[in-house]
Formats: C-alpha cells, structure tokens, sequence
C-alpha cells in the first residue's frame, strides 16, 4: 500500500484524539485547594424565566464568595420541567459522588427524599437562625418530618379567585367582590354568561394536562376547603372518597354541566395553568381560580405577557370555603435541603443562610412569582411594589393555606382526580357519583386496597 | 434522493402519439396528486413558521404581529451554545455508529459467522427496551466512571442508532453481487480496499441513509442527554427549547423560532444527500431480504 | 469461488484455513470477528448490560426515591401478579396495538403511493414534495409534537383552515390524531427506500408485462409487490419498532390524556417508573415492550427467510 506513513500518522493522530476525548469526562478537571460546594437548582422551571433564575442564583453566589472567599461554589443545573428535575435530581441523589450539597426541591417532594436519607435534619442550624422563627406555623413545619427539619422554604405559592372588574359591572355584580359560599361563585359565573356570553365565565383547571400544579391550582383548593380537607392521612393512606371530595366535584359538576368553564380544549392543553394569564389579557375571561404569580407576569418587567392595565383591570378575592366561614387555599413552593453526605453540612447550610437573606428572598419572590416565606416581608415596599396590590393580598391568604400531601402514592391520586375533572369537561352530562367511581377505581386499583381509604 | 433515474422511454412506436397523450394525462395528475400530498404535509408546518415571525404567539395559528425579534432572543449565548452541542452530539454519534455499523453488516452480510440468525434477531429485539428505562442502569453506569457528559453520551447515542444502521446497511450490501468482490480479490485487494473501494460506493445509498437515520436519531434526543449530560453548559438544543416552557409561562414565538433555526442543519443535510440518491443503483437487483 | 487456498494463502494471508479445506461453504475467519467487535463491544457493554440489568429490575421493588430507593431487593413474581390484574396495562396494550398497526399501514400505504408518484413527476415537484416530507421525517419529536399540538387543538392550522375554528381534533380524537402524526414523521424515510427499491426493479421486467397486456393492477401485484417485499418488510419491521418505542412525540402532544387515551406502553412505562414512582414496575412493562418487539423480530425473519421464487 502506498502512503503507509502517512495513513499511519492519521491513524495515530486519530486515535490519540479519541483517548484524550474519553479521558477528558474521567479525569478531574482541576485539582484545587478549595472546598467545593455544589448546587443544584431549577435552571428554568422555578422562576418565572430562565434568565431571572440564572440572575438569582449568580447574586446569590456573589455574596456567598464575598463571605467565604475560600469557598468554591458549583451550580448544577437542572434542566426541563417539574418532572425532569425531580428526576434529575432523585437520579443524582442515588450515589454520594453525584449528590449535591444543596439543592431547591419542590416541596412536594421533601418527604421521599428525606426518606430515602438524602437529606439532613438542619434542626441544629436552624437554631442560630434569624429568618426562620420569621415564617408562620404552617411553612415552618413544610419540611418537617419524625420531629427533623429537613427543609427550608424559599417561596411559596397560593391561591386565590381573580376576577375582571369592568366585566363584573357589566353584569351587574358588585364590585369589590367578596364571595362567601362557592354558590356564590355559581351565582356570579351564571351572570357573567348571561351579560356576556362570548366571554369564558370561569377557568377552573381540570383534567390530567396540567398534572399535579393543575389540582394544586384547581380542585385541592375546593377540598382543603370543605369539611373533610384530609387527602392524605397520618397513617399514609390516600383518600378516595369523603364528603369534601363528593362536595368539591359536586362544585365541578355543576359549572361544567352550566358551561360555566372553559373549553375542553383550553382546559387540556399541557400549559393549560398559565393560559389565564393571556386569556384575562385579550378580554377573553371573567374571573379564574388563580395563583399568585399571575400579578407579577403582567408587570413589564417579568413580561409573561405584559399587560399595563391589569392593575386597573383585575380584582383579586380570598376563595371561600365550603361553610363559608372564611378563605381556602392550597399551598406548595420550592424548598432548599441539604444533602446527607455533603463533606461540609455547616458550609452547605452558611449557603442557605445567604441565599435566605432579606433582600434574596425578595428578590426571589418577585422574579418567581412566590410568595417570601418570612412574615415581615409582606409588608415591605419592595415585596408589595412589585405588582401592586396582587403580591399584598396573596399574602395574607398563606398562613390558612393547606400543604400538598408528599407520600409516593400522591401521584396516582392526582391522576385519578385529573380523569375525574376532565370527565366532566368531555361530558357535561356526568354526575358526580360517575366521576367519583372512576377516580375511587383508578387510584385503587394503582395503589392497592390497603393504601387507600374512604371517610365518612 | 428526489432525483431519479430517469424512467426508460418506451419503444418509439408508432401508436406513440396517442400513447404520449395519455402519459401527459397520467403526469399532470401524478403531479396535482403529489402537490397535493406535499400541501397536506406542509399544512402542521405552517404554525411554526407563523409563531416565529409573532411578537404575541400563542398555540394558536394567526396572522403574526411581525417581527424578528424572537430569532434574536433564541440567537443568544446559551441557546447558541445547545445547538453547536447538538452537532457535536450528532455527528460523533453519527460517525461512530455508522462505522461500526458498516464493519459489522459487511461481516454479517459476508462472512460465515456462528449463530448468526439468533445473534442478528438479538440485535433487533434489544431495541424494543424503552429508553426511559434503560437510562437509570445507564446513568449510575455513567456516574460511577464520571462519565455524565457530551462525549460518552454520543457514544451511547450510537449505540442506540447501531441495531437499525447494521440491518439497513446488511440490506444494501446483501444487494451487491459478490463477483466483484471476488474479482477484488483476485486482484491482491485487502479486506480494508474491498470495502472501500467496492463495497462502499455500490452500498453508499444505503449507508448514507442509515448515516441520517443516526443523526437524526442524536439530533433529537431529548430525555438521554437531559439525564446523561451533567454540565448545563454542555446541554443540547431539544433541552434547551424545554427551557423556554417555563412553570408561569410559556414562550411559544421563542419556541417556534428556535425549532426552525434547529431544522436547518437537518435541511443541509437533506439537501447535500439528495445528490447521493440520485445516484441509485447503477446494477440491477433488488434489496435482499 | 473457485480459488485454491494455495492461491489465497498467497494473495490474502487472512483467507487462509489450512484446516478447513471444504469449499462448499464460507469459511469462517477471524478477521470476520475483528470487524464485528467495534459494534458490538459497544452494544454488549452500553446496551446489553444495562438492557440485562433493567429486565432484572422488573422483578425488583425499586423505586425512584423513598425507603425502597436505597434498600431494594429481588421480589419474584409480585411484579407480575400486578401486571395480570391492572386493568391500565391492558388498555395500554389495546392503544399500542392501535398504533402501531396504524402506523404501519399508513406508513406502506402513503410510503409507497409517494415513492410511486415521484417516479413519475416532473423534476421540480419532485424536490419540491419530497423535501417536504423527508423534512417532516428529519424535524425532531419535540417540534414535531410542538407542531403537531399547536395544529390539531383549538384555533390551531387545521381547525381554522377547515373554518370551524373551535373544534378540537386533538381532544375528541386523541388517539387517531397521534396516530397520524406518527405516520407524517415516518413516511419520508419508507418513501426514501421504497424509492430506491422501485428504481431497482429492471426496466425489461415491467416491458415483459406491458408486452404481455398485464393490467396496471396485474403489473403490480405480480411484478412490483414480489420484488418490493424484502423491502416493504424491512419497512414494516422499522416503523412497528419506531412506533412501538416511540415516547417523545405523544408525550408532547398529549402526556398520555386526555385521561389516558393516549397512553401506550412507552409513556405507561414512563410514567409509572418516574411519575408514579414505581421504577420496578415501570421496568417490567418495558419488559413486556422487549418482548414484543422480539415477536415482531421473529415474524420479520421467518417472512424475510421465505426466497422468492
């Protein structure tokens, strides 16, 4: 063969590229004398943009170096949505090399990681703490599990009614609105259709698209509401049938079989949760069982879309519960833990403390669409300014709210009710005992008999 | 590949005029029927190309509030960054699985080896696993080694392109008659010339369509390097388009504009492989089975 | 093949077998097993292992986080029991079977009636129409199911282009239209070896039976089909195992719903190893896909084997 010099050179060449290339992934990347801490956070799911999250963290970093300049932080992005990341990091959490120091989890989640012995109890930390005697009762005890406090909150999410002021007048309702009895929210939406029937009267979320946050901003709100709000025992069992249950998709039944709610195919759309945003916007929605985000999403500055008359434009208003003796509301955020075998848990946790500090937990609240889990925050200008009077009132709605079950077996719960909802958008005609029995069937037969209950 | 080999004339005869009359017939409505076909085809596209070019895009298909501002957001630093990783991850995905791959279909196309109808039918049913599944044995495989990036993803990548590039490119070389290999042979030829000089060309149709079914295959994965790859830095473009469904909000105009710019290099890969198809078959014999 | 090993041993050393002298057959050679390993070294370590591992894992209770994360252990046929009675993997299959034979269908029938056309068009609606398509085979799943969704919902493509723009075909007609979608992204690629089978068939073939006055219909079912078979097969065969595992498209589209309408067994799988947290579960679900995919395999050989006469 002719060229064999040459042709060997290349091959040699070749292959020395290939081996350097394989060993570039083993090999460390520098040898330092720092200690290394890693993060991991949300890198576009939490907050409200990508940009705003990457703006977040970045601070955060540069005060946390400022501190401790011998520190070196490591970001680990997680990618995609709530599934991905939870995913991600479960999947990262298996083995000690790839754990991270500290993570932001959902708050959902707390209680398998913990579990699992991911997480370490930071109640010894927590005790030099000056944010954390700050948040009320119910997010002290979020990442609480067996007396260990495994998590703290860096935001949370709640909510509320929302509805349009000029088209209330419209249709003769009285404006501020101040519902007391969920037939009032019937009595309102029924008025809506008559005065003006190209308009949606009311957005409530239902159906399997929008997973878990649909229910979260949906039907829960109905059921912590009612008389029997249990969805999850103390003993780990899941509810399938109560009479809050009965009550709340009694609610459903009638404003779907009332074409009171929006069409099938709104309501079914994967980003089905934050349509609302748009649909207040273009003047196509009355009113909606909204989160708390929906304020900061209109201002200019998170432009998610941007709507300068919102302000003018949108009432905000406690949901009432089933007796009527006051508001409900679902409550979730996001959470920072540290990892059980993080090489420096006092290190892991000065992070935390930086990241808790007043002006990042502000910060955070604004560009996340959250509300700061500390109680002297609600009242500060910057927290109240930055999407007037929204970020105020959802608030105040926190300290009754109710936390999201976190047991394994709340999944096939929440896709067992997200059938139950959407059967009564596909069949206005179906009655609540229908939907009751295909919810009660399909989360028995996922999760066995003995991990599931009924309430009288 | 659309360029064909030009369908024989018939005889001249000459009943051809009228002959000739109805082929015209036959053509044009051939061709309606096509153009037709190629509307129906394009019609999902439409909303892509609307959704970009709007300032307020929404799911819905609507007349776009014009502007190029959204191939400016998605034009940025790190969306730009996800798709040079997403090359990277294709073609040295490509280029490993199509080598191997054309290595192992000539020998199992040629050669005598042992259990060969069980090996090949194995090779075929493992790629019935889910991937979804097969990443967290994978992922801990990866992790012990230290092996979450780009790199080793491609690699696996590959390996996930392999059992289809084997049985296509075997199909092509099955079709190529082994008396000019013989012929090679006789005349001193290595195995390495044998391939290179008579296989690979006869079966280059064949191995360049296996080649874009495997980068097309690393082009658009999503869940393997969102699990696999460690460095956000090194994260390619389907995860970066995730990134623009955020929890509050989701930028469709982002969304439509960067999936167009992402079908680009998938559009020059086409349009440089049309010329390789149009080569076709210079010999007569049909794909064996 | 009629060279002496004499004469091979001089021209190519790695031919010869002193001690196998028998003509009749290939003779089997090492360098055979050189060229094999590259591929299969990798199938056997990044492949066949954790393939091996995850089947293991079907008769495990291991899970994605929680106590059984970290201590799980092998529990038989438990698994199993589960699967026989769980009324959600049988409608899944009934979907998958819907699906994929869907596929297929649509796949040969719209692949072949293009590849067909094509050979009889004029030069430019042939790069015209076919680019469109192998453009729809090349677009990624997740701007395809992107493409697809904003299409097919309410106020999407097809809705306004048909006038009745509040109609949701994704919504009534889930399953179908997922279907349909799966066909649109992999019609290009069969219409593309369709293509270059029919230019196989020699031109003096199709004369012989336009001499003999075959109909058109005739001409294909005796001439065109035979010789397309190994390809239509190895057609079917891809589409059947793309569909069958195909999971990113549906899961943009639809996450499965409404309910569970779109559910097959990939984003069952999927869902109940890392939604449901049941990855044991999950895995033997995969299982059941690995198994039929193995059947279809095992059809594609025995219909592959059959020589045409």
């Amino acid at each position: 063969m002719k060229n064999t010099g040459l042709s060997k050179l290349i091959t040699a060449g070749a292959a020395m590229a290939l081996i350097g290339v394989a060993t570039a992934g083993i090999l460390p990347a520098n040898a330092s004398t720092k200690t290394t801490l890693t993060v991991a956070y949300p890198s576009v799911y939490a907050f409200d943009t990508g940009p705003l999250a990457a703006k977040w963290w970045s601070q955060v970093k540069a005060d946390f170096t400022k501190i401790y300049p011998n520190v070196k932080v490591q970001y680990i992005a997680l990618p995609g949505s709530y599934q991905d990341v939870v995913n991600k990091l479960s999947l990262l959490y298996r083995s000690s090399s790839t754990a991270p120091d500290v993570a932001e989890m959902p708050s959902a989640q707390i209680g398998l990681w913990s579990s699992s012995g991911y997480l370490l109890p930071m109640n010894k930390y927590l005790k030099t703490s000056s944010w954390f005697k700050d948040f009320p009762k119910v997010i002290q005890s979020e990442g609480k599990f067996n007396g260990n406090i495994y998590a703290v909150n860096d935001g949370e999410n709640d909510s509320e009614l929302m509805y349009n002021k000029t088209m209330f007048k419209k249709a003769g309702i009285p404006v501020p609105w101040k519902p007391t009895t969920w037939q009032d929210i019937i009595s309102a939406a029924q008025k809506i259709k008559k005065a003006l029937p190209n308009v949606t009267p009311l957005w409530l979320n239902a159906g399997t698209g929008s997973g878990a946050n649909g229910l979260l901003q949906g039907i829960n709100n109905f059921i912590v509401g009612s008389s029997t709000p249990t969805i999850e025992t103390k003993s780990g069992k899941m509810v399938v049938d109560s009479p809050g249950i009965k009550a709340a998709l009694g609610f459903y039944q009638k404003v779907y079989a009332d074409g009171l709610g929006a069409s099938e195919s709104a309501l079914f759309s994967p980003n089905a949760v934050t349509d609302p945003l748009t649909l207040f916007k273009t003047g196509k929605l009355a009113m909606a069982v909204g989160s708390n985000y929906y304020g900061g999403n209109w201002t200019k500055f998170i432009n998610a879309p941007y709507w300068p008359q919102a302000v003018a434009t949108m009432g905000v208003t406690g949901l009432p519960n089933e007796a009527g003796t006051g508001i409900a509301s679902t409550l979730a955020g996001w959470d920072l833990a540290i990892g059980s075998h993080a090489p420096d848990a006092q290190m892991a946790y000065n992070f935390i403390n930086v990241a808790q500090a007043p002006k990042n937990l502000i910060d955070a609240a604004n560009w996340a669409g959250w509300v700061p889990p500390v109680e002297s925050d609600w009242t500060l200008p910057a927290y109240t300014n930055f999407a007037p009077p929204y970020n105020a009132d959802f608030a105040k709605v926190l300290p009754s709210a109710t936390e999201t079950p976190t047991s394994a077996n709340y999944s096939a719960w929440v896709q067992g009710m997200g059938e139950a909802t959407g059967l009564f958008v596909q069949n206005p005609k179906t009655t609540v005992s229908q939907a009751l029995s295909t919810f009660e069937n399909y989360v028995t037969q996922q999760l066995g008999n003995s991990a599931v209950t009924k309430l009288k | 590949m659309v360029d064909v080999l030009e369908t024989p004339t018939p005889l001249e005869r000459p009943e051809a005029n009228e002959e000739t009359q109805g082929k015209k017939i036959r053509k044009t409505f051939s061709n309606g029927l096509l153009l037709v076909f190629g509307l129906l085809f394009f019609a999902p596209m439409i909303w892509l190309v609307f959704a970009s070019l709007d300032s307020q895009a929404t799911w819905a298909v609507e007349w776009p509030h014009f502007t190029l501002s959204n191939f400016h957001t998605v034009m940025s630093g790190t969306d730009l960054q996800a798709l040079v990783n997403s090359l990277i991850l294709a073609i040295v995905s490509t280029a490993i699985a199509t080598t191997s791959g054309m290595l192992a279909a000539y020998s199992l196309s040629r050669r005598r080896i042992p259990f060969k109808g069980p090996l090949l039918l194995f090779v075929l049913f493992t790629s019935g696993v889910p991937l979804t599944i097969l990443i967290v044995p994978l992922y801990q495989l990866f992790a012990t080694y230290g092996l979450l990036s780009i790199i080793p993803t491609a690699i696996f990548l590959a390996v996930t392109s392999l059992p289809f590039e084997i049985y296509l490119i075997k199909n092509f070389i099955d079709a190529v008659p082994e008396d000019l290999e013989e012929a090679a042979r006789l005349e001193r030829a290595s195995t390495f010339q044998v391939l290179t000089r008579v296989i690979g060309p006869l079966a280059l149709p064949g191995i360049a369509a296996a080649a874009i079914f495997g980068f097309v295959n690393a082009w658009g994965s999503f869940i393997v390097p969102l699990i696999l790859i460690s460095p956000s830095s090194q994260q390619p473009a389907p995860v970066a388009i995730y990134g623009f469904i955020g929890a509050a909000n989701v930028r469709y105009g982002d969304i439509a504009a960067y999936s167009l710019i992402f079908c680009v290099p998938v559009f020059i890969l086409y349009a440089l492989s049309a010329r390789l198809f149009r080569e076709g078959f210079v010999l007569g014999g049909a794909v064996k089975g | 093949m009629a060279s002496s090993s004499v004469h091979d041993a001089i021209i190519d050393p790695s031919a010869v077998d002193l001690w196998k002298t028998r003509k009749d057959r290939a003779r089997f050679q090492w360098s055979s097993l050189a060229m094999l390993s590259p591929a299969f070294a990798l199938l056997i370590i990044l492949f066949l292992i954790p393939v091996g591992y995850a089947v293991y894992l079907g008769f495990t209770n291991l899970t994605l986080v929680g106590p059984t994360a970290v201590h799980w252990f092998y529990t038989g046929t438990q698994n199993l029991q589960r699967l026989g009675s769980d009324t959600e993997f049988r409608s899944s299959l009934e979907l998958t079977a819907f699906f994929v034979i869907g596929s297929i269908v649509g796949v040969l029938i719209v692949g072949y009636g293009l590849a067909s056309l094509l050979l009889r068009a004029t030069p430019w609606v042939r790069v015209l129409v076919g680019g469109v398509v192998v453009i729809a085979w090349m677009m990624p799943a997740i701007t395809a199911g992107m493409t697809w969704y904003a299409s097919t919902t309410a106020q999407g493509t097809f809705a306004t282009l048909i006038g009745l723009s509040n109609s949701d075909f994704l919504g009534s007609y889930p399953l179908l239209i997922v279907t349909i979608a799966n066909i649109w992204s992999q019609t290009g690629f069969a219409m593309l070896v369709i293509g270059a089978a029919l230019r196989n068939i020699p031109s003096e073939i199709l004369e012989a039976a336009d001499v003999e006055n075959a109909s058109k219909f005739q001409r294909f079912r005796l001439v065109v089909l035979p010789m397309l078979r190994p390809t239509m097969t190895a057609v079917v065969l891809l589409v059947a195992l793309l569909s069958l595992a195909n999971f990113s498209l549906i899961y943009v589209m639809t996450q499965g719903g409404p309910g569970n309408a779109t559910n097959i067994l990939p984003l069952y799988s999927y869902q109940q190893a890392f939604e449901f947290n049941n990855l044991a579960y999950g895995a033997l679900i995969g299982n059941v896909m690995v198994i039929i995919a193995a059947v279809f395999g095992v059809l594609y050989v025995r219909v592959a084997t059959k020589r045409s006469k």
